[in-house]
Parts: C-alpha cells; sequence; structure tokens
C-alpha cells in the first residue's frame, strides 16, 4: 500500500507540473501520451515472426505481408495521433449533490478544425468503469458519474480519455484536471426533534406590519390621510370618505443552530441541512448558526447555496 | 477504444469476423481436415444467428470447453502424415472456431484478428499462384476493414471501406519501397525438409507411383531462356537420379550420400569440363519442400547467387542448398554437348553395377540370353530399345499394379506400362548384363508460352535411362521414344489427346480445356510466370542488378547513400500524408502588415502588444516611439482598422510603404 | 470628439467637477436609448447630475424619492374622482416625465420597484386597467446606495439587466472638491442652459444606430461574452440583452467621438459600465475591490479571431 501510494503521489506530481489544471484543454503533444497496447505489442511481435518465417521460407509474398503491416503500423501511429490531437476538452462545473448521491461531471470533447472519429473513453482516473463517447455517432459529450460518500468541497480527479482509433494496435490517452471542485452537502436526514421555539415558527403564522404591498381593510377617513389613499371608488359610490391601509407580510425568520442539537456532528448537519431545504422550499427567511460561521437571515436560491456550502464546509469527525 | 465488453446483437465487426473466418477456412479446405472446415463454418453461423439476434447468447462456456478437448484429441490422432506448418494451422483453425463462438470481450477479439493474420501468412505460403495470392490479399484487406470497423461501430460501412482504403494505400508505398530496398537476408537457420506434397517427384520411385503423376496439372516449374530454346526432344529435365534397385523400386543410394557428404566436408568441388555451346535459361520451381532442383544436362549454375546457394552433384544433378519452401529462381548454363565421363568413374560403377537376383527370374534369364547374342554393349542397349519397339508394348497412364516381380510382370505379361516400367526395365536389363545403369527422374518437355519460355507441369514427369557404355561416359536411353515416339516430340498433352499413342485417362477433360479457353489459358499462364519472375522471385540477385542498374557500380557510400534516400522518402510520405494542413491561414493583407509591424516591435524595442486594440497601442507608442517610426505606424494602424473596423480609407500601398519606412525606421532608431 | 458633445461634458463638468469620464458615460446611455444605474454613497451628487442632464437636453425632469411605503400608484399616477363632473380624472404621476430620477430605488418594495421596471421596459403604464404611453423619449436614472442596510430590497439581477449601463460618481479629487466649495452655489441649483433639444437628441439616437460595426468587433463582443459564459470566475454569465447593450453603448461611444465605425476601444471603454452590474449576482454588488469586467476585458484580445 505504501508504495502503491507514494507512485500515486510522484505521478500526481508529475502530471501537474506536465498537464496543469485548466477548464479547457485543447490536446496537443505535451499532454497526450501514445503507446502501443497489449493488442499493438502482439502485431509487432507477429510482425516481426512473419519477417523470420518469410526469411526462412524465402517466401516474398510473406515478406511484403509483414512489411506492409510494419508500415500499417507506422502509418496507424500517425493517423492516431493526429486524431487524438486538437481535440478540445472541456467540463462543465458539476452540480452539486448530496452526500451518497452520484455527481455527474458532464466532459464535452470537440474537434475546432476536424471531426474525430472513433470511440473516445471517458473515466476518472483511478475508476474501472469506462464510459464512451462515440464520435461517429455525432456525441461529443458524456456525464461522467462520480460517487460520492462523505460530504465536503472535494477537488475533482483527473479525467482519462482514451482512444484507439484507428486499428487498435496504438492507445492515446491523457489524463486531464479541469481544476473544478465538487460540492457534497451533507445527505438530509428528516429532524423529528424540533427546535426551540424562540428559533423556530412553521413559517405559516406570518407578522404583518404596515407596507405598501397588500391591501389590509378600510380605516375611515380621518383629514390628513394622504388622498392617493382614499378608496375613491367607495366615494363615488356616494360612501363616507374611507382610507384604505395596506399592509406588508412579513414572516418570522428563524435561526438554525447547530448548538442546539444533541446528536453527533454528521446527524447534526444531516438535520440541519434537511431544514435549509425545507424552509427554502416553503420560502421562510432563516439564518444559520454554525459555530463561529453565522449566516444572516435571508431567502432565496444564492442563500440556500450558501448555507448548505457552509454545512458541508463545517468540521467535523471525517478528515478532508 | 473498443467497448470491453462486445454487445451481442447487431454488432458488425462480430459478423464481420466471423465472415473473415468463412471465407479463409473455405479457401484452405484442401489443407485442413474437413470436419474443422465444418466447425469453423458452424461457428460462422452460430455469429450469424447471435447477429440476427435470432439467439440471445452463445453456447455455454462448459459446452465449447467440452468440443475443444474432443477436437483435439481428434486433431492430434488423425494428423500423422502432415508437416509441422498444416498441424499448426489445423489447431489454429480449431482454436479460433472455439473463440469465434465464444467472442464476447475486447480481448477475444484481438486474439481472433491476431491468428487471422497468421492463417493469411500460412495461405500465402501454401499457395503462391497470382489468383491465390490476389485473394489472400483481399482477405487481409477485409481483416484491415474488420479492425476499423471494431473501432467506429457507428460509422457507415461506406464509410468505414473508405477509411481502410486510405489506410491500406498510404501504407502501400512505404512497404513497397521497404520490399524493393530492404537487402534480401538468406535464411537464420538450415530448415528440414518437409514431406513432398501430394504430387511431385519422390526420391523412391516405384514406376506405378509416378503414373499418379500424370493427374495433374499443377505447374513445375517455369523455364525461360535468353537465345535459342531447345526443341522437345532435348527437353529432358533432370531432377534426381536413382541408383538403387531393390527388384521393385528404385530410390537414391545412401552411399552416394554418404559419399557426397564426405566431398562436400573434405571440399572437393565437383567442376565438369564443358563444351560446346550452351543453353542459358532461368528456371522458377515451384515449392517442393525438398532441394532437388530441374536442369538440362549439363547443367552449371550461371549467377554468383546460383554458385553460392546451389551444389552440383557428382551425378550431374543439381541441389540446393535449403529446402524450397517458396518459388525458387535459378540460372543455369547448360552444355548438352558435354560428354558425362566427368566425375568419380570407380563410384559411379560401383553403385550401378548392383543388381538384386532373388527377383525377377523371366528378367534374368532373358538378358542373359540377349547379352549372349549381343557381347557389343551398344547392340545390347539397342536390342533393348528394339525388343520394346517390336513387341506391341503400350504406353499407358494408367499401368495395373504388378507387385510380384514386376520386371517379369512388365516384359512379358502385361507389356503396357508408364514411362517409369520402361526405364526400370531397360536399366534393370543393362545392370543384368554388367552395364552400369541408372534411372534419372524428372520431367521432358514442357509447353511453350512465348518465345522465350517453358512451363513444365506435373504431367510432364518423366524417367529415362543412363548407361554408362564403354568409354562414352554416361549415356541417354529413352525407351519410351520406342513406344509413344509423339510424348518426347510433341509433349504430353499432344499425345495424351491427340496422337493415340497413350492410353488411360488424362487430365484434359472438362470445360477448361476447350479450344475456346485456351486463350484465356495461356494467358493466365503468361501472367502467372510473369508474376513469379518479378515478384515472388525477387531474390537478392535480382535486387543487386536493380540496384546496379540504377545506380551503376556498386560501393558501401552509394548503398548507404541510397539508405538514407529511401528514409527521407518515407519520412516524407508520412509528412504529405499526417502534416497538419500547411496551408496556413491565409491572412489578409493588413493583418499581416500589423502583425509583421507588432513583432518588429518586440523585437527590437522589446515592446508587447499585450491585447491592446490598435488604437490603444498607438496611443501608448505615442510617447515611447520616435516621429520617424511612429508616423508609419499610425499609417499602418490607420490601413488596420480602415480593413478591420470601417475607418476612413488608406490604400494598401501606402501601407505597405509604411510598413517599409517602419521597419528601416526601427532598425535605425532601436530605442 | 464631436463638438456639441464636447460642449455638453463641459457644462456638466461645471456641476459635477472631475469626472468627465462618468459623464460621457452617461450622455452615451442616453444616446443609446438606456437608463442609467448611479450607485454610490449620499451626497456624491447623483441628484444634481439627473437634474443638470436633465437641463442640458431640455428634457421634463421628476424626481421620485422611492421609501419603504412607496405605493405603485404614487409613481404611476392615479384616477382621482372630480366631486363636480361625477367622474374619474387620470392624475399622472411623476413618472410621465422624460428624465426620471427614481432616487434610492432599493428602498422601496419590490412591488413598487417592478411597477417602475414594467414601465421602462414597455414605455407604457397602465392604471386601473387603462394603458397609457410614455414620452417617446424616456429616461431613468435610478440610484441606489452601496450599502446593505437593513429594510432594503437590493435589484434582483434579472431587474438589474435592465439598466444599460451603471456609474459610479465617487469622491471628487482634491482641487475638484475645493474648486466646489468655491462655488457660490450652495444650496441653490443653478439651471444650466439647453445645448440640445430633445429634437436633436432623439435624431443623434437615430443616428447612433446607424454606426457601422464590422465583423471584427462583433467577434470582439461575443468573445467577451462567451468567455463570461464559459469561465465559472464569473458567477453570473453575460446574457444576449448584454450582448446587445455593450454593443448600443459603443456604438454611442463612438459616435460620441465623432466615428462613424466602432473600434474595440470603444467597446472597451463602455464595457466596465454595461458590465460590471450584471456580472456579479446580487449578493455581491457591493463588493467593489473585485472588479470582475476588469478581469474579463484584461483577459481577451481584440484581436483574437
Amino acid at each position: 500500500m505504501g508504495v502503491r501510494q507514494t507512485l500515486n503521489v510522484m505521478s500526481e506530481k508529475w502530471l501537474e507540473s506536465r498537464i496543469p489544471a485548466n477548464s479547457s484543454v485543447r490536446l496537443n503533444r505535451k499532454n497526450i501520451f501514445i503507446f502501443p497496447g497489449l493488442f499493438g505489442f502482439f502485431y509487432l511481435l507477429m510482425t516481426v515472426c512473419l519477417f523470420v518465417l518469410a526469411v526462412n521460407y524465402q517466401n516474398n509474398l510473406l515478406l511484403f505481408l509483414s512489411q506492409c503491416l510494419s508500415s500499417l503500423f507506422l502509418i496507424s501511429l500517425f493517423t492516431a495521433y493526429k486524431n487524438f490531437a486538437r481535440i478540445t476538452v472541456s467540463a462543465q462545473q458539476p452540480q452539486p449533490v448530496y452526500a451518497g448521491e452520484t455527481a455527474y461531471l458532464t466532459v464535452k470533447a470537440m474537434g475546432s478544425a476536424h471531426s474525430p472519429k472513433g470511440m473516445l473513453e471517458v473515466g476518472m482516473k483511478n475508476d474501472k468503469n469506462s464510459y464512451y463517447i462515440n464520435f461517429d455517432a455525432g456525441e461529443s459529450q458524456f456525464a461522467v458519474p462520480i460517487a460520492t460518500t462523505t460530504r465536503g468541497k472535494c477537488r475533482l480527479p483527473r479525467v482519462t480519455l482514451r482512444c484507439a482509433y484507428p486499428l487498435g494496435i496504438l492507445r492515446c490517452w491523457t489524463h486531464l484536471d479541469f481544476g473544478q471542485e465538487l460540492w457534497v452537502y451533507p445527505s438530509p436526514q428528516a429532524a423529528d426533534k424540533t427546535f426551540s421555539e424562540h428559533d423556530m415558527s412553521d413559517g405559516n403564522k406570518r407578522n404583518t406590519i404596515p407596507g405598501s404591498d397588500d391591501f389590509f381593510a378600510l380605516h375611515p377617513f380621518q383629514p390628513g390621510d394622504p388622498l392617493n389613499k382614499v378608496a375613491w371608488k367607495k366615494v363615488a359610490k356616494g360612501g363616507e370618505w374611507a382610507s384604505k391601509v395596506f399592509i406588508r407580510q412579513q414572516s418570522a425568520v428563524t435561526w438554525l443552530d447547530i448548538s442546539t442539537l444533541n446528536t453527533d456532528i454528521e446527524t447534526s448537519l444531516s438535520m440541519l441541512c434537511w431544514q435549509v431545504n425545507r424552509l427554502s422550499r416553503r420560502q421562510h427567511p432563516f439564518g444559520l448558526k454554525l459555530g463561529d460561521v453565522i449566516i444572516p437571515p435571508a431567502m432565496g436560491k444564492l442563500h440556500e447555496q450558501t448555507c448548505l456550502e457552509a454545512l458541508s464546509l463545517y468540521p467535523g469527525s471525517y478528515p478532508k | 477504444m473498443m467497448h470491453a465488453r462486445l454487445p451481442v446483437a447487431s454488432y458488425l465487426p462480430s459478423l464481420l469476423i466471423a465472415i473473415f473466418y468463412a471465407v479463409i477456412s473455405v479457401s484452405l479446405v484442401a489443407d485442413t481436415h474437413f470436419w474443422i472446415l465444418l466447425l469453423c463454418l458452424c461457428a460462422c453461423v452460430v455469429r450469424l444467428f447471435l447477429y440476427l439476434g435470432w439467439y440471445n447468447h452463445a453456447p455455454g462456456k462448459r459446452t465449447v470447453n467440452l468440443l475443444a478437448l474432443l477436437a483435439s484429441v481428434t486433431l492430434i490422432t488423425t494428423s500423422e502424415n502432415m508437416d509441422v506448418l498444416h498441424i499448426m494451422v489445423n489447431l489454429l483453425l480449431l482454436a479460433c472456431s472455439l473463440k469465434l463462438i465464444l467472442l464476447h470481450r475486447r480481448r477475444d477479439f484481438y486474439q481472433l484478428v491476431i491468428s487471422g493474420v497468421f492463417i493469411v501468412a500460412c495461405g500465402f505460403i501454401f499457395y503462391q499462384s497470382l489468383a491465390w495470392s490476389l485473394f489472400y490479399i483481399s482477405v487481409f484487406a477485409l481483416l484491415i476493414m474488420v479492425l476499423i470497423s471494431a473501432h467506429t461501430p457507428a460509422m457507415k460501412l461506406s464509410q468505414q471501406c473508405k477509411r481502410a482504403l486510405i489506410l491500406v494505400l498510404q501504407a502501400l508505398p512505404i512497404a513497397v519501397l521497404l520490399f524493393v530496398f530492404l537487402p534480401k537476408v538468406p535464411p537464420f537457420w538450415k530448415m528440414p525438409e518437409g514431406h513432398s506434397g501430394e504430387t511431385g517427384l519422390s526420391e523412391y520411385m516405384t514406376p506405378g507411383d509416378i503414373a499418379g503423376l500424370t493427374k495433374s496439372e499443377k505447374l513445375a516449374f517455369t523455364a525461360s531462356f535468353t537465345g535459342v530454346v531447345p526443341a522437345p526432344q532435348q527437353r529432358y529435365w533432370r531432377a534426381i537420379v536413382l541408383e538403387d534397385f531393390d527388384g521393385n523400386s528404385w530410390f537414391v543410394s545412401d552411399t552416394r550420400r554418404y559419399a557426397s557428404a564426405q566431398l562436400q566436408h573434405m571440399g572437393k568441388q565437383f567442376d565438369p569440363k564443358v563444351r560446346g555451346k550452351p543453353f542459358r535459361y532461368e528456371v522458377i520451381s515451384e515449392p517442393t519442400q525438398q532441394r532437388w532442383l530441374y536442369a538440362l544436362d549439363t547443367a552449371i549454375p550461371a549467377s554468383e547467387a546460383g554458385r553460392r546457394d546451389i551444389q552440383q552433384g557428382w551425378n550431374y544433378q543439381l541441389t540446393a542448398n535449403q529446402p524450397l519452401f517458396s518459388r525458387f529462381a535459378y540460372k543455369v548454363e547448360s552444355f548438352p554437348d558435354t560428354k558425362r565421363d566427368q566425375g568419380i568413374a570407380s563410384l559411379d560403377k560401383q553403385l550401378n553395377l548392383h543388381v538384386p537376383t532373388q527377383t525377377n527370374p523371366q528378367t534374368q534369364l532373358w538378358a542373359k540370353k540377349l547379352r549372349a547374342r549381343y557381347s557389343d554393349n551398344h547392340a545390347y542397349a539397342d536390342a533393348i530399345m528394339m525388343y520394346f519397339r517390336e513387341n506391341g508394348f503400350e504406353y499407358t497412364l494408367a499401368p495395373s499394379a504388378m507387385l510380384y516381380d514386376p520386371v517379369d510382370s512388365f516384359l512379358f505379361n502385361y507389356k503396357a506400362g508408364f514411362c517409369a516400367h520402361f526405364a526400370s526395365a531397360m536399366a534393370y536389363a543393362l545392370r543384368l548384363a554388367g552395364i552400369p545403369a541408372r534411372v534419372v527422374s524428372g520431367y521432358q518437355g514442357g509447353k511453350q508460352i512465348n518465345d522465350t519460355t517453358i512451363n513444365v507441369y506435373q504431367y510432364d514427369a518423366h524417367a529415362w535411362v543412363e548407361a554408362w557404355l564403354d568409354d562414352s561416359g554416361w549415356q541417354t536411353f529413352d525407351p519410351t521414344t520406342q513406344v509413344a515416339p509423339s510424348r518426347i516430340t510433341a509433349g504430353f498433352e499432344e499425345a495424351a489427346r491427340f496422337s493415340g499413342e497413350l492410353t488411360g485417362e488424362h487430365p484434359f477433360t472438362g470445360l477448361g480445356h476447350l479450344e475456346a479457353f485456351a486463350f484465356f489459358r495461356n494467358l493466365s499462364a503468361q501472367m502467372d510466370f510473369l508474376w513469379g519472375k518479378w515478384f515472388l522471385g525477387f531474390n537478392s540477385e535480382k535486387q543487386n542488378a536493380f540496384f546496379t542498374q540504377l545506380l551503376g557500380e556498386l560501393s558501401p557510400w552509394k548503398l548507404s547513400l541510397l539508405g538514407v534516400a529511401i528514409v527521407l522518402t518515407i519520412l516524407s510520405a508520412l509528412a504529405l500524408y499526417f502534416l497538419p494542413n500547411w496551408r496556413r491561414k491565409n491572412y489578409p493583407l493588413h493583418y499581416k502588415l500589423y502583425m509583421a509591424a507588432t513583432a518588429q516591435l518586440y523585437r527590437q524595442c522589446h515592446i508587447e502588444r499585450q491585447k491592446k486594440s490598435p488604437g490603444e497601442l498607438l496611443r501608448t507608442l505615442e510617447i515611447q516611439l520616435s516621429p520617424i517610426a511612429l508616423t508609419p505606424f499610425r499609417v499602418i494602424t490607420a490601413y488596420f482598422e480602415y480593413c478591420e473596423y470601417g475607418g476612413p480609407p488608406v490604400s494598401a500601398a501606402e501601407a505597405k510603404a509604411a510598413s517599409r519606412e517602419f521597419s528601416k525606421a526601427l532598425k535605425q532608431h532601436s530605442r | 470628439m464631436r463638438s456639441e458633445f464636447e460642449s455638453i461634458v463641459e457644462a456638466l463638468s461645471d456641476v459635477i467637477i472631475g469626472k468627465p469620464n462618468q459623464l460621457k458615460l452617461a450622455v452615451a446611455c442616453m444616446l443609446a436609448r438606456g437608463h442609467l444605474l448611479i450607485e454610490d454613497l449620499p451626497g456624491m451628487g447623483k441628484t444634481t447630475l439627473s437634474h443638470a442632464l436633465a437641463n442640458i437636453f431640455g428634457l421634463s425632469y421628476s424626481r421620485i424619492q422611492f421609501t419603504s411605503d412607496l405605493l405603485p400608484s404614487d409613481m404611476l399616477g392615479v384616477n382621482v374622482f372630480d366631486q363636480q363632473k361625477h367622474a374619474f380624472h387620470f392624475h399622472p404621476g411623476p413618472i410621465f416625465n422624460e428624465l426620471v430620477l427614481a432616487d434610492e430605488i432599493n428602498r422601496a418594495s419590490p412591488k413598487t420597484q417592478s411597477a417602475l421596471l414594467e414601465a421602462m421596459e414597455e414605455n407604457q403604464v397602465s392604471v386601473d386597467g387603462q394603458t397609457r404611453p410614455l414620452p417617446e423619449l424616456f429616461f431613468v436614472i435610478a440610484t441606489q446606495n452601496p450599502s446593505f442596510q437593513g429594510g432594503t430590497f437590493p435589484l434582483p439581477e434579472s431587474q438589474l439587466d435592465r439598466f444599460l449601463m451603471r456609474i459610479s460618481l465617487g469622491y471628487p479629487s482634491w482641487d475638484a472638491e475645493k474648486a466646489m466649495l468655491k462655488t457660490t452655489l450652495g444650496r441653490e441649483r443653478q439651471n444650466l442652459e439647453t445645448i440640445m433639444t430633445g429634437d436633436t437628441l432623439r435624431h443623434y439616437q437615430q443616428a447612433v444606430q446607424h454606426v457601422k460595426t464590422s465583423d471584427a468587433v462583433l467577434n470582439y463582443i461575443l468573445n467577451l461574452v462567451n468567455e463570461s459564459r464559459g469561465n465559472s470566475t464569473y458567477p453570473q454569465p453575460l446574457s444576449p440583452r448584454a450582448s446587445r447593450a455593450l454593443l448600443n453603448a459603443a456604438k454611442a461611444w463612438a459616435f460620441i467621438h465623432n466615428r462613424d465605425y466602432v473600434v474595440p476601444e470603444d467597446v472597451q471603454a463602455t464595457f466596465v459600465a454595461v458590465a460590471e452590474h450584471r456580472l456579479h449576482t446580487a449578493h455581491q454588488q457591493n463588493t467593489v475591490e473585485t472588479s470582475l469586467s476588469q478581469q474579463l476585458l484584461a483577459s481577451i484580445d481584440p484581436l483574437a479571431a
């Protein structure tokens, strides 16, 4: 395990210096590796055997065949390289997921000056599973699944791309780092425990404050009331002068605080996550207190995202 | 990359490789066991069903393994008289058929492809005529197509063919260059002689067996003459000299073999003194797996390579140093006027007087009587010939089996036989009279396909007698001339079809032998000959001749220069195919001028453009450049803005002039 | 620069000292028929500028002070019952003017904000079911305080997009502030003379539309916009409305500088004003240190094909 890890670390360092992180990479000789695969080696071995056979049997046909095979090897080398190079590979930022769910990294591969052929194998660097982008079928992207287990903000591993066009003798591959990070939020867990009352209102109760949004009621007109608030339609009908009163709805603000929960950190975070989701769905403004991190109450998608990110990053029992 | 696990239904590459194997196994029907062929075709049918989706999965692995076991056992027990190559082909085909049934991984596919190439290679070894070679070349192209199809499964079939064709066409010139210019290497090690094929002469001749050769229309060899072509009567092609007789069959003497080996070891060469005008010709022999070569008497190898690769036997026979596994070309000069009295007379006499006395009593009696009458050797020989002529002997292609006392049966009972019978009887009779005699087997005649070339087929196989009469050395006697002279004067085909002198079935029946097709047959014979001469026979000798023609006198310097030239040609071919369009982006003039100006700015003044727009750059340069350089740069910028953004018009001539001025100004005042 | 605009900027500089670039941007914004958003701390001269602009172009001017209890009807107008005539009579609100200053727009409730923005978008208002058109020349100069105070409603991104440009006046220089203090204006507002009539302005607006834009400039704008979309550094990518805004602003800038063709400098000069408020998310409007638009400008080469 130790040797393997050291090798991994060394190879990562070397790859980093050779293929630095970039959101969009154009494949060129700096980041392409090309080498015969196992089939390629057997092919070469066979060519040599045929050559020996040809010489010993003094058979010119066999000789020509072995020479054809070696020149095919040469041609296939350049064809494979030319097909693989100048492909521009980019990846979109993956959407954040909850721990345990599968995140998807959409890898796009396009040829700018040429249309690449064959099938491109895409996969995360140390993952055995492979997925294919079939250029001939017009595909140009694939959403590579990434399994997640723990929460946090993790740097995505390198993506390996392989292609063995045209004859499978030579393989071109590269390990690309798109420099992207994946947010893994804690997996939500329904909280059956209610929060202490001053933090939690169930969101249905609403406080009303004077405002200018909604027509609330009519009061009898008093001299000094602004004329623009007079209910003219009523006056026109011959009624008493009355003023419209407007209110604005304001929900009570909820505070979610991790210190109020008595379970272990991960469960607390999971429960808070569930709460964040629920409150955001109900459009109920809330604030979040995670020890030193205090997120003031607000509403909206961005606020939900900020809170979830804070929950993911909260230092906990799992090492990063 | 191919999928690691191959899909089953509607997966074209699997079907294509099955078709490949079907085609190749059918083509090798003559070389493989019939049941293996059937197995292969069954595997292909299984693949077809899987492709069409009629079945969902192949037979299980256990079934196939059982089948494999059964098959291997059967193969081992039925392959006694096959040579290594044939056994290998059978084994390979068997394994591939089973693998074809089980094909479901990328690895399996690659294994099938590699095996496929080997089988194609074996096809090239077994069959070397033009038609077969073209067939196997197209089968190989099919294999390339299969590989491409496997790696681009979603491409249309026509597009895949196009890709495959492009690859092959790109590879061909390089391969041709390598073929023509890479030096031909001699064999790495000495190959053992194989079993002689089903057809062909052998070192063990039983008179009845050689008659079987008349049924074969296979080519034995081709001889192309420079200068005079010998008349049919002169075309006695010596192949094997049989000096040992056991009463029934003639075979090559072990003593002779031993003696030759000894002489070779001692370094003694057989160097006959030749006389008269020679026939000059080149023989291209079909593969025989043996080492004997065909030539007219008295033959001397006529080229450097010939002298290196061919040995002259002490019995006037030429042998090659390596067995002939492929077509073999060699140049010969034959001096028919030479007296064959050289060699080691004592050895010759000793070997060729030995006579078995247990069998053939009638012949022994007859010989004694005849000898008593004719004491002169020449007269005795003539008498034997006359005996054949005047006693109603028949030349038949289907002689009866003569198991006991065959010479007696032939001479006194059946009186009908093949040339071998006549030769055997005569040689025996001569030996009984104390005259050294032996049987020479080879070919006689041959068909002239054009002015200079003679094709000799297996049906031309012939046996005749050589006898040492007094001091005249070895002399040829052919008893066939007494019974079926047209065989010698007109050739086998004429004699068999038209003369009536030959009885028994001949191979010239069938549609292909109609007069109408004579032209095509001749044409195909010619093409095959040219194919053999120029491609199959392209050995190191021919290569050297070609080089000399190309370069004149050869020297190491010239050869290395040639090598460098070849490498450069290959590299330039690759560059032609693959360099990205070096039709550089055709930049418009304003771009070129502006880029040139900014490049000069950087070179001379170390001022970078740094993604500034032209106007911005001009503003920054107003403080940095001297007016002499600034003014033309302003014009260049203005021209650029005119062309690119639609600013006030500036003429191209003005801009070019400004460009020249600018570079001059920069060179003079580089701040 | 065109002589009229030179005099305009000069006249404006008397009132807002030492900020010629922002003044030019404001004028360009009006030429491009766009609405302007001024974001500044209180007391920088936002109102002064708007008033001055209205004077210079001879536009009718009104100021709407947005408070948290401002009703849409306060802004748009109200049907008043005339007791004598026993009929409803429409009293147009302050929005029915050619230059409207919407002061402290981020104080009003979202409902009122949307009423204004709708009017800006459609050039008409509907009150009690009846639609009434706004004047042909209609500009809104909205102001907001950059500091995030309680009880304010920052404009959401989709609404920010409707403002062609966002400028910020900022503190005047030492000399400028000194000069300002020296003037005897004090509280009185000097009414500037009209240099350009509304008709001329309308005419110039049409001329701006006809400024030549080459493919190279369009490519440059598209490169900028696409970089914001592809790169994750920019949280809010630029929309096609932004591309159009960039183009119009660049055309106006070219026009001001007496050119009938657009050059990349025009795009660069107006880019920050046009793009900065679109690149940020509403939450981050107040962070001034990271200038995303500067970053974006620096990363794209105008000559890249």
